[in-house]
């Protein structure tokens, strides 16, 4: 069986080999390591497939990984201080609400990049002014919400022209330790979003793939009614058993496993951890995938640790 | 006239405009600065910061009332600062260097100003020396630090230790927050104190003033 097949196997419960494994190393991690960090990928071609030895340029950061200051396609600057590190946009196009009714979208095609719809609500309004936008719920919040859902769908019908087997989408909807809104808001105006994008994907044949930082177990049941297929959540934020009641069995879950710990764990509660993953979420007929990002304040034998431990657990359904 | 307890229930419904035209009466029938601000706009605060402990307030709800809560104050501000009454504590925040993200630290510092204390926002990417010289321009009782990455809360370490070798530790108390940051990692590199978010710094800044 080959690793895509397997992969389809676990996301449809229909009895994967093994669970799926990958490691999602940053451009910043490639940029300190370099060849050292080549030979541990090259080590493993069951995470990484059929990586050659020069495949990656080392420091060929794109977007809003380069250093310094860039404008998108909606008027949103972004700014960069650490490059291979994703930026942070620092100037939001309309920070005055009644900006929102004259406002269009781009004309030009960017796909459905990480923070495609949420995201780019306060990517557009500004964190603070979006959640006061939130509490007072004007109709510029509507319209706002419209105007970036009808982009999406719009590219979303161009991505589906392919066919895909499985659309990718990345969309930080939680906080640390909470959602930023009231779950109840997020089912009123976020939700139909997600819904309609989700619909369109399986109209098409395709799956659907949702990442998303934070803590977002209040409205998985949703997430789930949109018709999500992978979840990839993170557990540090959610906590592993709750994603286990909320979620096993019911969703395949692509375990964003603990990145905030990485840097600073031991080998042995590394496997501990990946361990106690496998152990709590793994199902016989599938429905986990473990992913492991590394960011470039990994020490070098722990990412290959994580590549090791990843390989000797991936077998335990 | 109106009670209290009203300017209070407005606070945390966030009626910004109820706030002010409250404050103003409350000034018009002779209530001194102090009072209003004690017994009407930080009370009510508080319930905001219960009602986000509890889940029941979400982000948007809590800055509503943050800034409900600025109308008030912006009326009280000169004339506490006329007969020279002191804020609870002053407080100087930022997000560490290397680190450009500030949505935390200035929910952090609107729920602070909630709280009674005034806060000085240093910015984003402050230098460990940035730290000490702003804290020792502004004379505040407790610097809080702020980062969201695993790659720059390291930053707070070398920003504890700048206070350690610059001698004035001793004169501030430091308190840490951020996606990835621990009590456990606060106790490691000698914070006086760590919190979870905005609403918990509150807490933890009137508990390092009172631990002075």
């Amino acid at each position: 069986m080959t690793r895509e097949e397997n992969y389809f196997k676990a996301i449809r419960f229909d009895y994967p080999e093994w669970i799926p494994i990958s490691v999602r190393i940053m451009p910043a991690t490639w940029a300190k390591y370099r060849e050292a960090l080549e030979e541990i990928v090259l080590q493993h071609p069951v995470i990484f497939g059929d990586y050659e030895k020069g495949n990656i340029d080392f420091d060929g950061f794109e977007g809003t990984y380069r250093e310094g200051e860039h404008t998108d396609a909606w008027g949103c600057v972004w700014k960069n201080v650490s490059p291979g590190l994703e930026g942070v946009v620092v100037k939001c196009p309309l920070t005055r609400r009644e900006d929102v009714h004259t406002f269009q979208p781009p004309n030009e095609h960017t796909g459905l990049p990480h923070g495609f719809m949420f995201m780019r609500l306060y990517y557009l309004r500004g964190f603070e002014e979006l959640m006061i936008d939130f509490a007072e719920e004007p109709p510029e919040l509507q319209i706002l919400i419209d105007k970036v859902l009808g982009y999406n769908l719009n590219e979303l019908d161009l991505l589906l022209e392919e066919n895909p087997a499985l659309i990718v989408l990345g969309d930080d909807l939680g906080n640390q330790d909470s959602l930023p809104i009231h779950p109840q808001k997020w089912i009123k105006y976020l939700k139909p979003c997600y819904a309609r994008l989700f619909a369109k994907c399986h109209q098409k044949g395709s799956l659907v793939y949702l990442h998303s930082d934070g803590h977002i177990l209040e409205i998985i049941p949703a997430l789930i009614e949109c018709g999500v297929d992978v979840l990839n959540p993170q557990v540090g934020a959610n906590g592993i058993d709750n994603l286990a009641r909320i979620a096993k069995g019911k969703i395949a879950i692509d375990l964003d496993l603990d990145r905030q710990h990485f840097p600073f764990w031991t080998l042995s509660q590394i496997e501990e951890h990946i361990h106690e993953a496998v152990e709590k979420l793994s199902l016989p007929q599938g429905g986990l995938l473990l992913i492991a990002e590394v960011a470039p304040d990994v020490p070098l034998k722990s990412i290959a640790a994580i590549c090791e431990y990843l390989e000797k657990y991936k077998s335990s359904i | 006239m109106a009670s209290y307890s009203e300017l209070q229930q407005c606070v945390i419904s966030g009626d910004k405009t109820r706030v002010k035209e409250l404050t103003q009466a409350f000034l018009d029938n002779g209530k001194l600065p102090k009072e209003i601000l004690d017994e009407g706009l930080i009370p009510g605060m508080a319930v905001v910061g219960k009602k986000f402990e509890a889940c029941e307030f979400f982000i948007p709800e809590m800055l509503l009332s943050a800034r409900a809560l600025n109308a008030g104050l912006d009326l009280l501000k000169p004339l506490l600062e006329a007969s020279d009454v002191k804020p609870i504590a002053k407080v100087l925040i930022g997000t560490v260097q290397g680190d450009i993200h500030d949505i935390g630290k200035n929910l952090v510092s609107a729920m602070l100003r909630g709280g009674g204390f005034e806060v000085i926002d240093a910015g984003v990417g402050v230098s460990p020396d940035q730290f000490v010289e702003l804290a020792k321009e502004t004379g505040v009782d407790i610097v809080g630090l702020s980062a969201l990455l695993t790659t720059t809360m390291t930053a707070m370490k070398d920003t504890v230790q700048a206070f350690e070798s610059d001698g004035s530790r001793n004169k501030i108390k430091i308190m840490i927050g951020g996606a990835p940051v621990t009590t456990k990692y606060a106790e490691e590199i000698g914070a006086d104190g760590y919190a979870r978010n905005a609403s918990a710094a509150v807490e933890m800044a009137k508990k390092l003033i009172g631990a002075r």
